[in-house]
């Protein structure tokens, strides 16, 4: 045994410099300002050169890297990526020490510090702003510390002689020695509503104007992504800010198109939706089934005028139909069956073939294309992907569901953002479905078209064509010299011309993240004009102007790009300088807890939640709340139908219960249940078993069904089903109707007509007050 | 005078091979080619260096990725694939209009290849036609 190898090692006692990493946050409203501190040591008796591979969130916008050596401080300065190694290189052969922080992608960085001495201590701290995401009145903070596997195709070709597999990838470990400590404080506690983390347990405490919340564990395992959602108690209303810093001036405009505006009326034209699962192995475990189910869902919500296909890929893909097909009862049939049978067998994560095969497909006239995707996005190849999409982006919006511990993020969001779709990023403790409905309600409701900001003067707006659908909020940032107190916003929806009126307030501070942000997207805008013209015959002479230009934004606001990097050199006097040999330690990272079904089912759905009123509790799945059965009462008949369906209730102590209820039902199993009985034409047919979940009687459904009356021949058993199972949603789902309003509109409208043409009737009661008075009951 | 004695600098390789210093510090590092001579990473690097980095450009332009040829280096075997997965074959349609083929697809699917070059060809020729 080796018994130098003191301090922190590998299973293989391969020594970490590495000993841990803590975050600090800051969030107000929608900003972020995180500050992330990497401790290590040299616990070898010779130099080391250490290379660690970490990811940050795809918008962050990384503003400040700085390092202490040995007592000294060292302020990183950003240059031109070649330049900034040639720096650190020519540092290190000279004996001195070097820092260098480089971006691998927008969600991958690279920090390598060299030269690190015998019993030398190094803090590295760096510093971003990040916008977070925002969904009515909620904000989630996120924060990644695992970079899943990236799945490399064969045909990837090396970037400068060097595998992009080794670019994006790190060392992979089951278990490293390092862990991380974190700590929130989100300000303007006063306007909070709760505070939860579905990916990990927190506690919250109280400070003046801020709660903070942080890890329950003093130092937690960096093998999931960390998430934090705080609900406000009002929503996100349009406003803007407005800087103004030295002679320039900086806008954020967060603009909230309110959804009840354009009351969310269905676009008239006829849609193709095109299903496509990852089936890779990497999606093993609960992904799949949930996925399947919220694939079972919307198939049986698509509407007959709808065209639909579904992909399976992984290594291959395959397809459920040749071309798209027409939304029948048969091929729905065929669809159901298809998706009951798809497993996560299918091996890489190998998307640009299946997305090639429907690119290549003849898009039928006057039909928008949609495809929906589902996937872990642990993909290599972005920019093959990005190319494809985005040189086609009038054919296809994407909606892309990025899912597991460490989905890709970066990817998610650019191919939906490339392609004017959306995205949504579920934690494995967190169900799929509903991230799903909720892109499936954009896809068939409105998006806002033609958004234009209207400046008096500016002189760069990001980004240049905003996308917004009714009810999100988005940000548009602009730079120029004035003030304006109200800044409009015109644009349409289905056709009608819109006008919004954002007030705008002056706003202050040295850290202010505003230029910060701005740089960032104006970074990220000119990075994604590059990759369309990537494998066209662009000019040397373009690629270096666009080149000079982000090397020239980068410098001039501090922000990293993929043209510039971090540099820090710590100079030495000759007696410290680094002699002989240097050991090269490359930072295992664990592998994302779940990747590939490994330990998928630790997610024991624990979480704690922070309430308004100050009390905390420890909450088991802090995303189902329970629904609690009652049992039936004793001395019930079968007589009198009404009472609403026999609805079982508690029993007198004395009875024996003649149900048992074996355990209780989740909202959203409820909600899934119900959205799964859906009909082809429209309306549902209740099931005994959701019968059980809704704590009702099935033989007195079927028995108030045959009291129907109307004027023509109907289902009373579907229409009875339907009305019951929509003042349901309506009475007791209101708070989950962005999952199943959309939905369940071909279910409305096929009980409109029914009670319009037949007029049903239960002992002279209309149906839908009879259900209406026994629901109250 | 031996072909050893010629010294070269990091900053020499990058010159004369094309590659960034970043590149060459990485082949380094992953053992690829041998540690430059003498103190460590200032130290000298030799024709046999050299000769190496021209050797790897070569098969990297030949369309190998560099796992392969460090497998290649070692000795080892190196497969079919890696070599032909970036070899295209064109066929000039038209003026302007080419169809590219893998070789290893080429040589599976020759017969079939011939018929869509048939019909391309032929598509082209009645849309000179029409007009």
């Amino acid at each position: 045994m080796n018994e130098k190898l003191f301090g922190l090692i590998t299973k293989e006692n391969v020594p970490v410099p590495l000993t841990g990493v803590e975050v600090y946050s800051d969030i107000a409203g929608r900003s972020a300002r995180v500050k992330v501190i990497q401790r290590y040591t040299n616990n070898e008796d010779k130099a080391v050169e250490s290379i660690y591979k970490f990811p940050l969130p795809e918008n962050a916008s990384l503003c400040g890297f700085s390092v202490t050596a040995d007592g000294k401080v060292i302020t990183g300065e950003i240059e031109e990526r070649g330049k900034a190694f040639d720096l650190y290189d020519k540092a290190l052969s000279q004996g001195h020490g070097a820092y260098l922080l480089d971006e691998e992608r927008p969600n991958i960085f690279t920090i390598s510090a060299g030269n690190i001495n015998p019993g030398i201590a190094v803090i590295i701290e760096i510093i971003y702003v990040t916008l977070l995401d925002t969904n009515n009145s909620e904000v989630r903070f996120f924060l990644p510390t695992a970079i899943s596997p990236r799945y490399i195709p064969d045909y990837v070709k090396d970037k400068d002689g060097i595998p992009v597999t080794k670019i994006v990838n790190p060392e992979f470990a089951i278990n490293v020695p390092y862990g991380m400590r974190l700590i929130v404080d989100i300000h303007g506690k006063e306007g909070i509503a709760s505070i939860q983390s579905p990916s990990h347990p927190i506690v919250t405490s109280y400070g003046g104007d801020s709660i903070r919340a942080e890890f329950s564990s003093d130092v937690t395992e960096m093998d999931r992504d960390f998430i934090l959602s705080v609900t406000y108690r009002d929503g996100f209303e349009s406003n803007g800010l407005y800087l103004s810093s030295g002679e320039e001036g900086f806008y954020q405009i967060d603009f909230t198109c309110d959804a009840e505006e354009s009351k969310g009326k269905e676009q008239p034209i006829r849609k193709e939706i095109i299903f496509v699962l990852d089936c890779s192995g990497s999606m093993g475990g609960s992904s799949i089934a949930e996925a399947k189910k919220a694939l079972e869902i919307l198939l049986k919500a698509l509407k007959s005028n709808y065209i639909f296909n579904i992909y399976c890929f992984g290594s291959a893909f395959n397809k459920l139909f040749p071309l798209s097909t027409d939304y029948t009862e048969s091929s729905l049939k065929k669809a159901l069956l298809y998706v009951s049978k798809i497993r996560a067998d299918l091996g890489g994560t190998e998307l640009l073939a299946p997305l090639k095969d429907i690119y290549d497909s003849k898009l039928l006239p006057e039909c928008q294309r949609n495809i929906i995707l589902i996937t872990d996005g642990e993909i290599g190849n972005e920019s093959d992907i990005y190319s494809l999409v985005k040189g086609a982006a009038n054919k296809a919006r994407i909606f892309s569901v990025g899912i597991g511990n460490g989905p890709n993020e970066y990817f998610i969001k650019q191919i939906a953002r490339d392609t004017k779709g959306a995205a949504e990023l579920v934690s494995p403790r967190e169900r799929i479905e509903p991230k799903v409905l909720r892109l499936y309600k954009k896809i068939v409701t409105e998006s806002i078209d033609n958004i234009v900001v209207h400046w008096e003067e500016q002189t760069g707006q990001v980004p240049a064509a905003p996308v917004a659908y009714c009810g999100e909020t988005i940000t548009v940032f602009g730079k120029a010299p004035s003030f304006n107190a109200l800044v409009r916003i015109t644009g349409s929806i289905s056709g009608r011309s819109m006008e919004w009126l954002v007030p705008v307030r002056r706003s202050e501070g040295d850290d202010n993240p505003i230029p910060a942000l701005w740089a960032r997207e104006m970074i990220r805008e000119l990075e994604e004009g590059g990759l369309t013209n990537a494998g066209s015959r662009q000019t040397d002479r373009k690629e270096q102007k666009l080149k000079d230009e982000l090397v020239a934004l980068s410098k001039q606001y501090g922000i990293v790009s993929r043209e510039t990097s971090y540099i820090a050199v710590e100079k030495r006097e000759d007696k410290d300088k680094t002699a002989g040999e240097v050991i090269l330690r490359k930072i295992p990272v664990m592998l994302t807890r779940g990747w590939g079904g490994i330990d998928s089912c630790y997610a024991d759905n624990i979480s704690q939640k922070y309430y308004a009123d100050g009390c905390h509790s420890i909450q088991f799945s802090t995303t189902t709340r329970l629904y609690n059965a009652r049992p039936r009462p004793a001395g019930d008949t079968d007589s009198d139908v009404p009472a609403f369906l026999k609805m079982r209730t508690t029993p007198p102590p004395d009875t024996k219960p003649r149900f048992m209820k074996t355990r209780a039902y989740s909202i959203q199993e409820i909600i899934n249940k119900m959205l799964s009985l859906q009909r082809f034409e429209g309306g549902f047919e209740i099931d005994s078993n959701l019968a059980d979940m809704l704590n009702l009687q099935i033989k007195y459904i079927k028995k108030a069904s045959k009291k129907i009356v109307g004027k023509y021949k109907t289902n009373g058993f579907a229409l009875l089903s339907t009305a019951l199972i929509l003042a349901i949603l309506e009475k007791r789902y209101t708070g989950e109707k962005n999952q199943w309003w959309t939905v369940t509109e071909k279910s409305r409208k096929w009980l409109e007509l029914e009670i319009k043409t037949k007029a049903p009737a239960i002992g002279g009661i209309p149906l839908a007050d009879w259900v209406k008075n026994d629901l109250e009951k | 005078m031996c072909m050893e004695d010629i010294k070269y600098t990091i900053d020499d390789l990058c010159e004369l091979t094309g590659y960034s210093r970043r590149t060459i510090r990485y082949y380094v590092q992953e053992g690829i080619i041998e540690p430059p001579a003498g103190r460590g990473r200032g130290g000298f690097y030799y024709d046999s260096h050299l000769n190496k980095l021209f050797q790897i450009k070569s098969l990297q332009e030949k369309g190998m990725g560099l796992m392969a040829i460090a497998k290649y280096l070692e000795g080892g075997e190196v497969r079919e694939e890696n070599y032909s997965r970036d070899i295209w074959i064109r066929y000039e349609i038209a003026p302007g209009l080419e169809i590219s083929v893998r070789r290893d697809i080429e040589e599976a699917e020759g017969k079939k290849i011939s018929e869509i070059v048939r019909i391309a060809k032929s598509v082209m020729r009645e849309g000179k036609t029409d007009e």
